[in-house]
């Protein structure tokens, strides 16, 4: 059945007779009773008793223009679903990450975008690295990464967002004499806290090392757990400025020496991104609060 | 078989293929392949299977995971024969903590430790399915779980009871709130940040009372990031349920109350106590006199 013909049966029935209908469906007279016809033929009833002046609905007619109102109401609500979402009234997005991002810049990002779309779900997944993140987008999983600018995106779209400083929060106990910044040769001689699992971190201590070995205190998987235990004087951890400071209050920040940072950006498949990617993606470059 | 072996075997496991493990080991690649091939020629069977340039484990890779890892924790324990003479512990604290229990009292315990034993290094790991834990241990993956109790499987296993674990509801600032437990049925109309469903008897005895509550949840953003959820209240984006300690720690910036009904369940220590390690006692030693 198609659902046109559906439309033209409501179309006579609310303006009870063909020629008005016709006239408000810009069809002509001819064509809209062909098509009650055929609507007719392919049901096998008659949903018109046409023996009288008016065009007046047999009892199929009555229960099928039931049944009709409800098909289009579905249609209307399927329709205003799917605009909803297009219009960014509804919805979801996906974001990838890895635990180097997930405070900084992620959830700045994720609350200006909220603030201005409250009615989309964010969903970020978690993965383990840069490598990670283009699995998932490549699988679908999510439509924009947040991830490392400085490392290969090739046949991606990149979208840079931030500079990210990362420095030592160091616990009190053994922030005595350490100089400020930290000469990164001195951090062999430094206990710390670090995820070797994970492997941006992994890779930052082989950076940081020149070849000599790190004090592994604790290798950490969990990051909350790392800032406490920063905090209770176990070791050092290296860490993006501003989770240093919001999540290890008592610990002191050094920058190290030469500094370390890395650019932040988006990463999304090529090709058209949905609404809502690109509405992310205009909030992510717009520095502004976007509320 | 060689010790050698049994550590690049694994190197080549944790660091997925062969480049990786020899960058790992500092060693070149032929070196490393070299070793695998002659302990597979020794042990008469494949250990990956070579699928293009990537390796992937055989089942009977999969076996000599658990028993190389006890391995090379008993050399280790054969390297503090020598070296507990000057009456310091070296070596190997091994465990995996389930995400939601990295928290007190045990990290407090793995700050204590580390400060009364600084030549241990200590591998504070996760796992994510519950029902595997008792198996981490047997199959020697690990010294320690921590998990929620009772272990499914864990006849044998020893088990310490640490605490128990209690989900509170934490606010952005300022959320109006009145002083009290919150029944569910009165959760404020905020959006919340969660993190995903992870299965375990926790998160299904919530659901469950939400729906008897007739609580639907306006859910603004999931994430996987679980310590990313205070940051996202503090921010504003949004009420959160956290575990007790963590809501605690953070009442005087964010609006946190219990639940009403509480959602409480038993956490602790399992381990293997005929295949305890010297670093392993040293650990459960301090667990117990910190228990008392």
């Amino acid at each position: 059945m198609d659902l046109h013909l559906v439309t033209y049966f409501v179309a006579v029935v609310d303006h009870g007779g063909i020629t008005k209908a016709a006239q408000s469906l810009y069809i002509s007279q001819p064509s809209l009773s062909q098509a009650i016809r055929t609507l007719e033929r392919r049901l096998g009833t008659t949903l018109f008793d046409r023996t009288g002046r008016r065009l007046t609905l047999t009892d199929e007619g009555r229960s099928f223009e039931v049944a009709a109102r409800r098909i289009l109401a579905d249609v209307d609500r399927a329709k205003s679903k799917v605009a909803a979402v297009r219009e960014l009234a509804a919805g979801r997005i996906e974001i990838v990450t890895y635990s180097a991002f997930s405070i900084h810049p992620v959830i700045e990002l994720v609350r200006r975008f909220r603030s201005r779309y409250p009615g989309i779900l964010v969903r970020v997944v978690a993965t383990d690295g840069p490598a990670g993140v283009h699995t998932a987008l490549r699988r679908g999983e999510a439509e924009i990464g947040v991830t490392d600018l400085s490392v290969e995106h090739a046949g991606m779209i990149t979208v840079p967002v931030v500079e990210q400083e990362l420095v030592l929060a160091v616990p009190p106990n053994l922030a005595d004499g350490l100089p400020n910044p930290v000469p990164r040769s001195l951090l062999p001689s430094i206990p710390l806290v670090v995820d070797l699992t994970n492997r941006t971190d992994a890779m930052q201590s082989g950076e940081l090392t020149d070849g000599k070995d790190l004090d592994i205190a604790v290798d950490c998987a969990h990051p909350s757990a790392t800032w406490e235990l920063v905090m209770r004087g176990t070791g050092a951890t290296i860490a993006p400025r501003q989770v240093a400071e919001a999540q290890m209050p008592t610990a002191a920040v050094r920058s190290l020496d030469p500094p370390m940072s890395r650019p932040v950006g988006l990463v999304l498949r090529a090709g058209e991104p949905s609404p809502a990617a690109a509405a992310f993606v205009a909030i992510a470059t717009n520095g502004t609060t976007g509320a | 078989m060689e010790f050698r072996q049994v550590e690049y075997f694994l190197a080549v496991v944790e660091n997925d293929g062969i480049n990786g493990a020899a960058a790992a080991l500092g060693v070149a690649q032929p070196t490393v392949s070299q070793a695998l091939r002659s302990l597979e020629r020794e042990l008469g069977v494949q250990l990956f299977h070579r699928i293009g340039r990537g390796m992937v484990l055989t089942a009977a890779g999969h076996s000599l995971i658990g028993p190389s890892r006890q391995i090379l924790r008993d050399v280790g324990g054969v390297e503090d024969l020598f070296t507990s003479l000057e009456g310091e512990i070296t070596g190997r604290l091994d465990m995996a903590v389930f995400p939601a229990l990295a928290i007190d009292p045990l990290v407090d315990l793995v700050a204590q430790f580390r400060k009364a034993h600084p030549k241990v290094a200590v591998r504070f790991g996760e796992f994510r399915a519950e029902e595997t834990a008792a198996s981490l241990i047997r199959d020697g993956h690990c010294e320690f779980v921590v998990s929620h109790l009772p272990i499914e499987g864990g006849y044998g296993l020893e088990v310490i009871e640490l605490g128990e674990q209690e989900y509170w509801l934490a606010y952005p600032p300022g959320t109006d709130l009145p002083e009290g437990p919150v029944p569910l049925a009165a959760m404020p109309d905020i959006p919340m940040v969660l993190v995903p469903r992870g299965g375990g008897a926790m998160g299904d005895s919530i659901d469950s009372a939400m729906r008897r509550a007739g609580v639907r949840l306006d859910v603004g953003v999931v994430t996987d990031h679980r310590e990313a959820r205070l940051p996202m209240v503090l921010a504003g984006l949004g009420g959160s349920l956290v575990e007790r300690q963590l809501a605690e720690s953070a009442q005087d910036h964010a609006v946190v109350r219990p639940c009403d009904p509480t959602f409480t369940r038993a956490f602790g220590l399992v381990f293997d106590p005929d295949s305890l390690s010297a670093v392993g006692q040293a650990f459960v030693d301090l667990v117990r006199s910190a228990n008392a």
